[in-house]
């Protein structure tokens, strides 16, 4: 894993994606073993809060989006106000399904603003869209 | 607020086209039986009143919306009177085709004249549009339908309608919601020998269906082009193109040609810098953008959203799907294979010869040629349901002695897809492919790439649209959108 994410630290736009598919890999093998998760997910922090390239963030933010835990909500918490970097904090904290990421989003509302604050605003939207009933099975023969 | 006039007749006298719409879709939230509309007042007779076309706003004017234009602007029941795109070269492009397509509207005076746009919310808002065609890249698909269902425009959007499974159902959603008439590009289940054949099996033909076969691949047979060469570096084809799924691509940013709004065509995509991977595929290849994930679906792009309803259609899950997707890697068959309730099979397969060598389930004669369909087979025999090729081809011969009462060749041009949406449109039915199947055809990609991707099966409830007990991949089934944009 190491030179995996020696490889990750520097990729940037234009950077072999190939390279990557090994982290993909390891992913896809450690599911149901929450401790092989955890240090994925760990590994993967570290990186995150350094100084690598956006594509390496981006790369970051989609596989926690899969295995993020509460363990990196504060991480991608601090990401929010970032232009560069909300959207991707949001791609992950969006896709956990915890108290403590919505709570991590609402108090972001207080401390962001603009363009940002909107997208936070949609991924609350969007979290609470998942729970409400589907109307299909009502509305199926509206239009006959 | 715009209005139109029915020219020529008395207006107090007369339902113009916009008002029959508008009471249509009113009442059809009143009755469930379908009205009964004159030919005449249909186009069928080619005597559509100027006030009486169906005003259409076309967001997209690629490739394939080249192809689009042509069909609507060559249609007396229909009026194109805006186009939009967010490139200008294309967008120019499209305006001169459209000036010179109704030259002869023009100078009989019973043509306005087409407006062009960047951005579609213009298209939208105007108030005598009353249908949209979007044709954009697939992450515009859900977005755009969506918002224009709000604007009360019906819509025809290409397929697959979504790239994720959650922004589908958002979609079916918000057209009954508003009470539109939707249709998925699924343009060959609108074609008669198709319907033949799927209605044939549906109606028990093969007896009890066992299994069924389609197509899918993986990346190489799409990043292999030689258009890719340059950029092997980023996609690394060695690796890549071994992957089922799309990927996350970081190509490199290029200069923005002039006249782009990449900012517009991103959309709500997460933000990539231009490339011109994503954006220019020479005729006659189209779908620049789809090996990547933020913008396409691979293969469900390219070929499986072709079939995914055909086959929904011929086994009679077009508002349902599998309740599971088989692994390869567990090893209960060869290749990838969805499980539906009533223990159909549907296998995906590389390439036809695999139905043979690997299922042995037609007899080693059995001519698989064609494509955007697939094959069936059932306790009786066997039956394609694809276009192209030698067309609908079966056995056993008894069995084929009793299909051959119907036809075999699937001649492209015999399809009407739009037709039947435009006649929707007038009559507030159900088109072909509408809203629920277009977005359990794309469901059906979107739940075989995740199967991939995460390398194992997935338990999937078509009901309730989730993997029951599966947090890891419920987590798959949406995806954020960059800001500020929303559905």
């Amino acid at each position: 894993m190491e030179t995996l994410i020696a490889i990750l630290r520097v990729y940037d736009w234009g950077g072999d994606r190939g390279s990557l598919m090994a982290i993909d890999a390891s992913i896809v093998a450690a599911y149901g073993n929450a401790e092989k998760l955890a240090e994925i997910e760990q590994a993967l922090l570290e990186v995150l809060q350094s100084e690598a390239p956006i594509p390496a963030k981006e790369y970051i933010c989609r596989q926690l989006a899969l295995i993020g835990t509460d363990r990196c909500v504060p991480v991608l918490a601090a990401m929010l106000p970032d232009a560069e970097l909300s959207d991707q904090a949001r791609l992950a904290l969006e896709a956990i399904p915890t108290t403590l990421a919505d709570e991590a989003l609402r108090a972001a509302l207080d401390k962001v603003e603009g363009d940002q604050r909107a997208g936070i605003v949609n991924s609350l939207d969007e979290r609470k869209k998942r729970l409400v009933t589907s109307t299909e099975h009502l509305d199926a023969n509206e239009i006959k | 607020m715009p209005t139109k006039l029915n020219k020529d007749s008395d207006k107090a006298n007369t339902i113009t086209r916009r008002d029959f719409i508008g009471r249509s879709a009113a009442m059809a939230s009143i009755f469930a039986a379908p009205m009964i509309i004159p030919a005449s007042a249909r186009g069928a007779d080619g005597t559509v009143a100027p006030g009486n076309r169906i005003t259409i706003g076309q967001i997209g004017r690629g490739i394939m919306g080249r192809g689009h234009l042509s069909r609507l602007t060559h249609d007396s029941e229909v009026e194109v009177i805006a186009l939009c795109d967010v490139d200008k070269s294309r967008l120019d492009e499209g305006m001169a085709e459209l000036a010179s397509a109704y030259a002869d509207r023009t100078e009989n005076g019973t043509y306005k004249g087409c407006t062009a746009y960047n951005d579609y919310r213009e298209v939208l808002a105007r108030d005598d549009i009353d249908a949209v065609v979007i044709v954009t890249p697939d992450h515009w698909h859900s977005p755009m339908s969506i918002h224009a269902a709000e604007a009360g425009k019906d819509v025809y959007c290409e397929k697959p309608i979504s790239i994720t499974i959650d922004e589908g159902r958002q979609l079916v959603e918000a057209v009954r919601r508003n009470n539109r008439v939707f249709q998925n590009g699924s343009q060959y289940r609108t074609h008669p020998v198709i319907r033949r054949a799927c209605d044939f099996i549906r109606t028990g033909g093969l007896g009890k269906v066992k299994a069924a076969f389609t197509l899918w691949g993986d990346l190489g047979g799409f990043i292999g082009a030689e258009r890719f060469h340059p950029y092997a570096a980023a996609i690394n084809p060695e690796v890549t193109a071994r992957s089922f799924a799309t990927m996350d691509f970081a190509l490199p940013g290029e200069p923005t040609p002039e006249g782009l709004d990449w900012n517009l065509w991103v959309g709500p995509a997460l933000w990539r810098p231009y490339n011109s991977l994503y954006h220019i595929n020479p005729w006659p290849g189209v779908v620049p953008w789809s090996f990547c994930e933020d913008f396409g679906a691979g293969p469900s792009t390219w070929y499986h959203s072709h079939a995914a309803d055909v086959l929904h259609y011929a086994l009679g899950y077009e508002e349902s799907g599998p309740v599971e997707c088989i692994h390869p890697g567990s090893n209960a068959f060869p290749t990838l294979t969805c499980k539906y309730a009533n223990g159909e099979l549907l296998h995906l397969v590389r390439g036809w010869d695999e139905v043979k060598n690997l299922y042995g389930a037609v007899p080693d004669t059995a001519v698989l040629d064609g494509n955007f369909g697939g094959v069936v087979v059932g306790e009786r025999g066997w039956l394609t349901t694809m276009s192209g090729g030698s067309g609908v081809t079966g056995g056993p011969e008894e069995l084929m002695a009793e299909y051959n009462a119907w036809e075999h060749d699937v001649a492209l041009g015999d399809k009407d897809h739009h037709g039947n949406w435009f006649e929707c449109i007038r009559t507030r039915n159900k088109p072909h492919s509408h809203e629920g199947i277009g977005h359990r055809a794309a469901s059906l990609g979107h739940l075989t790439m995740l199967t991939y991707k995460l390398g194992r099966s997935l338990k999937w409830d078509p009901l309730n649209e989730i993997f029951p007990e599966d947090e890891q991949a419920n987590r798959l089934l949406r995806r954020a959108r960059r800001t500020p944009w929303r559905i």
